[in-house]
């Protein structure tokens, strides 16, 4: 019997029942599963799992910068780059390279690239101590820029058929990407839980003067959250592409919004050390229910919008006001 | 605490579940029509829009207008979700012809009948295609050029700037195969060709190509869309209205403004309502499976001509001359100021 295992799944599963998000998440399903004329449908609750698998793989990737109290804003045009490239690469399309690469070297270069990426932006943060707000920024507008100039901005398909071993198997109806998803947001939960990396990462981004007296290595952390995001940016990327069959230079836009949303409702703080991936699994999902709901109602893109940045600047302040609550119950009880 | 709360969470899942499978299926006797449009940014997207709904309707459709708002992916995901929430048909302006192939069979797998709007989607079969007969309008807008030419220099000799829109696009690459068709057999007419990824940035390409040629006749662009913008570039050239002339496509406001300012020359309108209700004109045929004969059909009196390509139905429509001589006709679409 492997007890470290059970202990997870028990966690997990604790963690499940004895959370508010989880408990709003299937409110939600159960009152648009009842009230929605065509919600309930097989086929509509595999959407909800399916539609949040880009979305859940990029607020993995934030969710570990963030709990190292810093921001990349740079994963879309990350994910963007790797699409484009993929497809670039491996397609035989007019205004592809023409070089035919097999998939697996596709993979492997994103991951590379993801990798350089996360280098890079460590490199700026850590070393020259530049604000991680600024250095992603601004490569959130070089990367997407960069795919854009090898494509001269068309969109590329033709995709070899060998990427149909990702896009087309499905599990009980349910397509791979969903369990790809699913088992990347297992794996990454278990690192934070069961590792002494997740606990440095969160003692970290907690309180910064604690990590340093407890000797933990701030760099060697840092640099790992922003290679792990470029990683995972990179990763959806290429998934990306293998669902769509190609590329266009819009791939991917506007993600970096969505995926904050799903961070927020996932009750990932921003002021770093706080949160969990099972939290923000539910907030993938419940934005996906949400958008589905859109759709069926055939509300306006800027209606969607509209509703996502007020969805914003709502969670964020109700985090910000049960942080300030749960700090003055830490001090009080410090006191007494 | 923890147990009671778990077993809480269990009853409410479970019960959850109860409800959802027992909750009776709603009165589904009015069929839902999606019209999937690539965006509501120009004249042209709102006036077909606000004929989907109209014509729709007149069919006894609930119809729902979805905006990918340019987005692909977004017009990808939105399918999806139409198809598992049960729709009867779809009729798509896609934002990418090429990427929406594979979301279009998974529809057709479901028996959604599958109508494509002003643009020709390959690789998938489809159940009626409506769209303007752009190789047409290329060789109509060839015979405007040559006419042009010949009044500025007794005969057809001159030079043409093309300004595509993407080459991913049927629609702009049927035009430049009609209008390049019929410009080759004019020797002495000069044709530099220059695409728009997206159809963005013609009045940049205009702009560079002003910068370095000081021959030109023709400015000849595949859209209206950007035709204040190719005008206020000709004005930062210090040319006069006439000097060289624009001629587009589409019969776009800004078009027909340009046509009575004098700069534009003349554009080729799409008969919108006629294109809207070449969906609709066939659609009840389709649904009751009935095969539809390639022929001349007349369509609100303009004469389409029906195709099959790929084993799908493709009804084309002709193009109109817009000049100064009927710029105010009341039915072009652009002179419609109700959107």
């Amino acid at each position: 019997m492997n007890f470290k295992k059970l202990t997870f799944v028990n966690k997990t599963l604790s963690e499940i029942f004895n959370n508010n998000i989880w408990l709003f998440g299937f409110f939600l399903f159960l009152l648009f599963s009842v009230t929605i004329d065509g919600f309930s449908t097989r086929e509509n609750y595999i959407n909800i799992l399916y539609h949040s698998v880009f979305i859940g793989i990029l607020a993995i990737a934030e969710t570990y910068v963030l709990l190292a109290k810093r921001i990349d804003l740079s994963i879309e045009s990350t994910a963007a780059f790797s699409g484009i490239i993929t497809v670039w690469l491996c397609s035989n399309s007019l205004y592809s390279s023409g070089l035919k690469l097999p998939i697996w070297f596709s993979l492997i270069f994103v991951i590379g690239f993801g990798l350089l990426i996360g280098l890079i932006t460590g490199f700026l943060v850590v070393r020259l101590k530049v604000n991680s707000f600024l250095v992603t920024l601004a490569s959130y507008l070089f990367i997407r820029a960069l795919a854009n100039e090898i494509t001269q901005g068309h969109t590329l398909t033709g995709l070899p058929s060998t990427f149909l071993f990702v896009s087309e198997p499905t599990i009980f109806n349910i397509p791979l990407m969903v369990f790809i998803m699913l088992g990347l947001f297992a794996f990454f939960e278990y690192i934070l839980r069961f590792t002494v990396f997740g606990k440095h990462l969160y003692v970290l981004g907690e309180n910064k003067n604690m990590a340093a007296k407890m000797g933990i290595n701030e760099a060697k952390i840092s640099y790992s959250v922003f290679i792990i995001a470029g990683i995972l940016a990179s990763i959806a990327g290429w998934l990306i592409v293998a669902k769509e069959d190609g590329a266009s230079v819009f791939i991917a836009q506007n993600y970096i919004f969505e995926v904050f949303v799903a961070v927020l409702i996932g009750r990932i703080s921003v002021n770093g050390g706080k949160g969990n991936l099972i939290d923000v699994l539910a907030g993938c999902l419940i934005l996906s229910m949400i958008k589905i709901v859109f759709v069926i109602y055939a509300f306006s893109p800027y209606f969607t919008d509209i509703f996502i940045g007020i969805l914003i600047i709502i969670i964020a302040s109700i985090n910000a006001i049960s942080e300030r609550k749960n700090a003055s119950v830490f001090y009080k009880k410090e006191q007494s | 605490m923890n147990r009671i709360k778990a077993i809480l969470m269990i009853v409410f899942i479970v019960s959850s579940l109860v409800i959802i499978v027992s909750s009776k299926k709603k009165d589904n006797k009015t069929p839902i029509l999606c019209y999937m449009t690539s965006g509501l940014t120009n004249g042209f997207n709102i006036q077909s829009t606000k004929y989907m709904e109209k014509f729709g309707e007149k069919l006894g459709y609930k119809v729902k207008i979805l905006n990918a708002n340019r987005s692909a992916e977004k017009q990808i995901q939105q399918i999806e979700t139409a198809i598992s929430t049960g729709v009867s048909a779809l009729v798509i302006k896609a934002v990418d012809n090429k990427l929406i192939v594979d979301v279009i069979k998974k529809a057709k797998k479901k028996g959604i009948k599958i109508l494509i709007y002003d643009n020709i989607i390959d690789g998938c079969q489809t159940d009626m295609t409506s769209v303007l007969d752009t190789e047409k309008v290329g060789e109509m807008v060839a015979d405007e050029c040559i006419r042009v030419l010949t009044n500025k220099y007794r005969k057809a000799q001159g030079n043409i700037f093309q300004i595509m829109g993407d080459l991913g696009d049927m629609y702009s690459i049927g035009i430049a195969k009609g209008f390049n068709n019929k410009i080759k057999k004019y020797k002495d007419v000069k044709v530099i060709t220059k695409d728009t990824p997206h159809w963005e940035g013609q009045d940049k390409i205009l702009d560079l190509e002003l910068n370095k040629n000081k021959n030109i006749d023709i400015v000849f662009m595949h859209s209206d869309s950007h035709m204040t913008l190719l005008t206020n570039v000709l004005k930062k050239h210090k040319y006069k209205q006439g000097d060289i002339k624009l001629i587009g496509t589409d019969g776009d406001p800004d078009a027909l403004k340009e046509i009575r300012s004098g700069w534009c020359h003349a554009t080729i309108g799409v008969p919108v309502v006629s294109q809207v209700w070449g969906i609709f004109n066939f659609l009840k045929s389709i649904e009751n499976g009935k095969t539809i004969k390639s022929g001349n059909y007349l369509i609100r009196d303009l004469n389409c001509k029906l195709v099959y390509k790929n084993k799908s139905p493709i009804s084309y429509l002709p193009g109109i001359v817009i000049t100064k001589d009927n710029v105010d006709d009341k039915t072009l679409w652009g002179n419609m100021h109700e959107f």
